[in-house]
């Protein structure tokens, strides 16, 4: 009979307060800017390759994966709300 | 071509100006069942606590779900159902059958460490059309983390269930765990994946949850150096659908139009989970079976063999308890931090198994796994 886990969930103390991040949104805007050009090479190539799965999927008629499986991401199902 | 960055709508340009995620939606996208609370494995990261024991979800449990989900998925263009364990193939083909009989116009999707999977699984999971995720964390470079209780690697296992599907025509998505994240490990990992031929492939970055209460603190370098990698990796050869990646560049091709508070959806998913008692578990599955928290109880919000999944779920637009303190938390994280347009707000479990409460809100996980993601794709397109 294996022995069960132990149940301690342990968490860490209490935090006093929300630790609150140290870039401003202003900052990561400027970081987009700054990033511009790789991005949107980055973005195209994305794209691309979503816009060729897409018609695999469709002659597939399928559901796909990433629709579904958000367990971690759950604010990034593809799923219109 | 490069996109230039245009006046509408209004940018977020200081925090707490973000739209998304307000209130919760009706109907699910999906829900998770456990089916048993078995796993063959013992992975040293895993955050289940009774992994060990044999507790079967009753058919009476699947039967009460069935009866909102059925419902929800008549009013709906797609609606899944996700058997997450333990190990899903643990419960074996019959009792698993019988849990999925009641279950009217949906799909099944399992995700399982395919270590159980033979020719009569892959005619299962033919028969009932199952989408199928597998467990794997790359190969067997370092300690293995993914073991049994015999302390033995998984790996080659895996690797033959893996096979038995690639016999049978069947598709997989990857759900690969990495414990040690660093630039040097991307590449390889990437191409492994290519090789493996999976079509779809999502990082976890290990986190500190449930029974797993090792330090994940983690270097920003290595992490941040990782993600870059990788997305140099996937650019090269796009083959696989990188979860992370390619949303990281879903909210940057938004930034770069300046739209990036048009991102995250309107309203968030409950993601209902539930347990093989018949427990539910809204917003972070990884809360499910506990029984114990200091403070918190089992976090369970009610039991389908008592209260229909509906009234459950619909229970959240009027939070009390852990789930009021939970989106105070994610009202905080909306004011304070610049990523919340990529990210929505910290997840529950994170926000109580670091820091013991739910109202707090940058997590490690939030380091890992959405800022440093997100400066990790930056930095790759600054320097492509």
């Amino acid at each position: 009979m294996p022995k069960e886990h132990e149940q301690s969930l342990d968490p860490a103390p209490k935090s006093p307060r929300p630790a609150p991040t140290e870039m401003s949104a202003s900052s990561l805007a400027d970081r987009v800017r700054a990033a511009a050009p790789g991005l949107a090479q980055l973005v195209a190539r994305a794209e691309a390759a979503q816009q060729s799965r897409a018609v695999t999927e469709a002659e597939r008629g399928a559901p796909r994966w990433t629709d579904v499986f958000t367990t971690q991401f759950t604010e990034f199902s593809n799923r219109p709300r | 071509m490069v996109v230039a960055p245009r006046q509408q709508p209004p940018r977020p340009t200081s925090t707490g100006a973000w739209s998304g995620m307000r209130g919760v939606v009706d109907i699910p996208a999906y829900v998770l069942l456990q089916p048993t609370t078995l796993c063959n494995l013992d992975c040293s990261y895993c955050y289940l606590p009774h992994r060990a024991l044999d507790r079967r979800m009753s058919v009476a449990v699947a039967e009460a779900v069935a009866r909102t989900v059925n419902t929800w998925a008549q009013q709906v263009e797609r609606f899944s159902v996700v058997w997450h364990g333990g190990e899903p193939l643990a419960a074996g083909r019959e009792h698993l059958a019988a849990l999925m009989a009641p279950f009217q116009g949906v799909e099944h999707h399992v995700q399982t460490n395919a270590t159980l999977i033979d020719d009569r699984w892959c005619e299962f999971f033919q028969q009932h059309q199952m989408e199928i995720g597998v467990s794997i964390d790359g190969p067997p470079i370092g300690p293995a983390h993914r073991r049994d209780r015999a302390g033995r690697p998984a790996y080659e296992r895996i690797l033959h269930g893996i096979e038995r599907l690639r016999r049978h025509g069947i598709r997989f998505a990857v759900i690969c765990v990495v414990s040690d994240p660093r630039p040097e490990l991307a590449r390889p990992l990437y191409e492994y994946f290519c090789q493996l031929g999976c079509y779809w492939l999502g990082i976890n970055i290990e986190e500190r949850e449930g029974v797993n209460t090792r330090d994940i603190t983690l270097r920003e370098e290595a992490v941040r150096g990782f993600w870059a990698e990788l997305t140099a990796a996937w650019a090269a050869d796009p083959r696989i659908e990188l979860r992370e990646v390619e949303w990281a560049l879903h909210y940057l091709a938004a930034a770069l139009r300046g739209q990036e508070d048009t991102v995250l959806p309107r309203r968030r998913d409950p993601v209902p989970t539930i347990a093989h008692d018949g427990r539910v578990v809204l917003f972070s599955p990884e809360l499910a079976g506990f029984d114990h928290a200091p403070g918190y109880g089992d976090f369970a919000l009610g039991n389908v063999l008592d209260t229909e999944l509906a009234t459950i779920v619909a229970a959240a637009n009027q939070p009390r308890g852990w789930l009021a303190e939970y989106l105070t938390g994610v009202e905080r994280c909306r004011q304070t931090c610049p990523y919340f347009g990529f990210c929505g707000g910290a997840h529950a479990s994170n926000r109580y198994f670091e820091h013991g409460r739910f109202d707090v809100t940058e997590t490690e996980h939030c380091r890992n796994t959405k800022i440093r993601l997100l400066e990790g794709v930056l930095d790759h397109a600054q320097g492509a």
